[in-house]
């Protein structure tokens, strides 16, 4: 993989005296908005790169789910033991995932063909977020007792419901901003999604401008209206 | 076969992510021609030459499909209810569907234009996927590995269909101006969150030193309460030992007082009853007294009785005498003249008459008391104030009837009493003198 960051050529260090004066900045070379793709992909794999997809309703990483369950009871005394297996109701619920994170990032449009001005949410990972839960009781006496195992699932929307379709960033139509924390986040239009926000929590601050530096460029790289100077 | 009739279903191809998901969608002709009615959702299988429909009809019901070797797609509903059925296009390459062992019913004529439609015949299709095939890529497209759904496995991106697509966006080349300002901003962005990072630390700096103080002050006012607790404690302590010193020496005062009271009844106990025994004694012995006083006044009316009947035995003694002697001088003129007359002839036989004394009047009354050594026994005590001895007889009432005793010979000046229980009071009393033959008389 290659680091656009590092790859640039820096043609006119005298004229960004002050640019040149940041470290992250001043070994770079020339800076194109695929380096800067490749970049925040790059970055995924090195910093917490959380995402979030808010549907019309304004929830985040919104799944829908069904709960369902069932109960084992064994009853036994001094003239046998009977075993009874009873579902529980089945339930429909919902939830909203905490931590998604973007894991692959492509420099790709919603239509599949390949842009330094789009970038293609490819691939999420979260912790699992299904639960299950089981559950004894024992009720003993004299001359009997019954035994209770409560088996309760709560199974959600795979991941997949974020990823079809593909979500995309349209860096010609975005909001930077970078948080008090150090996190650079872009907010964007979705494509079945009201928005989407993707958060790099660099920590570093030198890591925050370089994050920052590479949104911003391809912001303005991809910004129409930019170029007729107003 | 039946023939495709104008205006019932449009059918339309496109790819949700090329390559992976194909969506059919059945347009009604004569209802809203943008929105179509039913959309089936086409995807690979997990082997190849194998597919998954789902339908936006009959609840979202799913079919299995598999490509079949003349390149038919044989369907089979998951689930229950199989409804299978088999697409494909023919020679003609008009779409077609057809249940097992049943003729087709559907049969389309593929439209060259973009995008791809068919026309339906029948009401709502219940799956029609496409054939393998046709010019759609589902059959073409290279067998991938089904898009993995599992948690928290890595998900992958499905893309949308390409068509209609806009202009792909190409970035413009940045002015060196262009980058002094991204620098700028960057910087501006940096300070700007330093800023709001300093702020935010000094906000909790504050809130921590508010907290601080805040801890601090109920603290204090914690250890105050304390203070005050203590205190207040202290003070009830004291009062509590105070309240408790003064009713010990309540308690102590009281019992004194009580056990002198009790002292002073038992004195006043004691003081009484030595007043009554002294009383009782002084009681008896004047009891005594008088008895010993009525006694002798009693012996003495005797005495004087005795006297007086004695004058008057010693009267009519010397009247009996001088009788005696008149009655002998008559006797002896009598006796005389009787010898006389028994001289004369016969002699006369001389008469002999007794009298006792009565002695009830020289035995004095029954003097009644209470027994003084046997408790509810009641004596009569009796004195002969006869000159001779008499006999006696004393009843004394009881609650079962009359108890009478007998003396005899009770010699003169002498005393004899008869006692009994539960005496009710009434006394009887008589006297004979002793050798009469009187008989004693009884209450009764």
């Amino acid at each position: 993989m290659r680091n656009g960051w590092k790859g640039m050529r820096w043609a006119t260090l005298a004229a960004f005296g002050a640019w040149v004066s940041l470290p992250t900045v001043a070994a770079q070379g020339a800076q194109s908005p695929e380096g800067a793709q490749q970049f925040l992909a790059t970055m995924t794999k090195k910093v917490l790169t959380q995402v979030s997809f808010v549907d019309a309703s304004g929830r985040t990483n919104y799944v829908t789910g069904k709960y369902t369950g069932q109960v084992k009871t064994i009853k036994g005394g001094i003239f046998g033991t009977k075993e009874t297996v009873a579902p529980l109701p089945e339930q429909a619920v919902e939830k909203q995932v905490a931590d998604v994170r973007a894991s692959v990032l492509e420099a790709i449009d919603a239509y599949g063909r390949p842009t330094a001005c789009a970038t293609r949410i490819t691939e999420v990972v979260a912790p699992t977020y299904d639960e299950t839960r089981s559950d004894n009781d024992t009720d003993n006496h004299s001359f009997s007792f019954k035994f209770t195992y409560t088996d309760q699932q709560w199974k959600y929307e795979p991941l997949t419901k974020f990823m079809s379709p593909a979500q995309v960033i349209d860096w010609s139509n975005v909001k930077i901003s970078r948080s008090p924390e150090g996190s650079i986040s872009v907010t964007s239009k979705g494509q079945s999604f009201a928005w989407l926000h993707l958060k790099y929590v660099a920590g570093d601050p030198d890591l925050a401008d370089r994050i920052e530096y590479a949104m911003k460029f391809l912001a303005m790289s991809c910004d129409a209206s930019a170029s007729t100077g107003f | 076969m039946q023939e495709a009739g104008p205006g019932v279903f449009r059918l339309h191809w496109r790819w949700e992510t090329p390559g992976q998901v194909l969506l059919e969608e059945w347009y009604r002709g004569t209802s809203d021609p943008g929105k179509p009615a039913y959309v089936m959702t086409i995807r690979l299988g997990p082997k190849p030459g194998t597919f998954n429909l789902k339908s936006t009809s009959m609840i979202g019901k799913e079919w299995q499909g598999t490509l079949q070797d003349d390149g038919s797609v044989s369907y089979v509903g998951t689930g229950m209810l199989k409804f299978a059925y088999i697409v494909r296009i023919d020679e003609q390459g008009n779409f077609e569907q057809a249940r097992p062992n049943r003729p087709a019913y559907i049969h389309a004529v593929p439209i060259s234009s973009a995008p791809p439609a068919a026309v339906a015949t029948t009401s709502p299709p219940s799956a029609p996927p496409p054939a393998a095939s046709m010019s759609t890529p589902v059959a073409t497209t290279a067998p991938t590995a089904p898009v993995p759904s599992e948690k928290p496995a890595p998900v992958v991106a499905k893309q949308q269909p390409s068509p209609p697509a806009p202009p792909i966006k190409a970035p413009r080349h940045l002015s060196d101006a262009d980058l002094q300002r991204l620098h700028e901003s960057v910087q501006k962005s940096r300070a700007r969150s330093i800023v709001q990072a300093r702020q935010v630390e000094l906000q909790r700096q504050e809130a921590a030193r508010q907290a601080q103080l805040q801890q601090q002050a109920w603290a204090a006012a914690e250890a105050q309460r304390q203070a005050e607790e203590a205190e207040a404690d202290a003070e009830f302590e004291a009062e509590r030992a105070r309240k408790a010193a003064a009713w010990q020496q309540t308690t102590q005062a009281n019992e004194q007082a009580l056990a002198d009271s009790m002292q002073r009844l038992r004195n006043t106990t004691a003081q009484v009853q030595a007043q009554q025994a002294e009383a009782q004694a002084r009681q008896r012995a004047q009891a005594a007294t008088l008895a010993q006083a009525e006694r002798q006044r009693q012996v003495e009316l005797i005495r004087q009785a005795n006297q007086r009947q004695e004058d008057e035995a010693a009267r009519l003694a010397a009247q009996r005498q001088q009788y005696e002697r008149q009655r002998a001088d008559a006797q002896a003129a009598e006796s005389a003249r009787l010898q006389q007359q028994r001289s004369a002839g016969n002699g006369a036989g001389a008469g002999h008459a007794s009298t006792d004394t009565d002695a009830n009047r020289c035995v004095s009354g029954a003097d009644v008391r209470e027994n003084d050594t046997t408790k509810g026994n009641t004596a009569a005590y009796v004195s002969n104030g006869c000159g001779t001895p008499v006999d006696v007889k004393v009843c004394l009432m009881t609650e079962s009837g009359w108890k009478c005793g007998v003396t005899w010979g009770l010699a003169s000046q002498g005393s004899w009493s008869f006692s009994a229980f539960r005496a009710t009071g009434a006394v009887f009393v008589d006297a004979k003198t002793a050798g009469s033959s009187r008989p004693l008389a009884a209450p009764n």
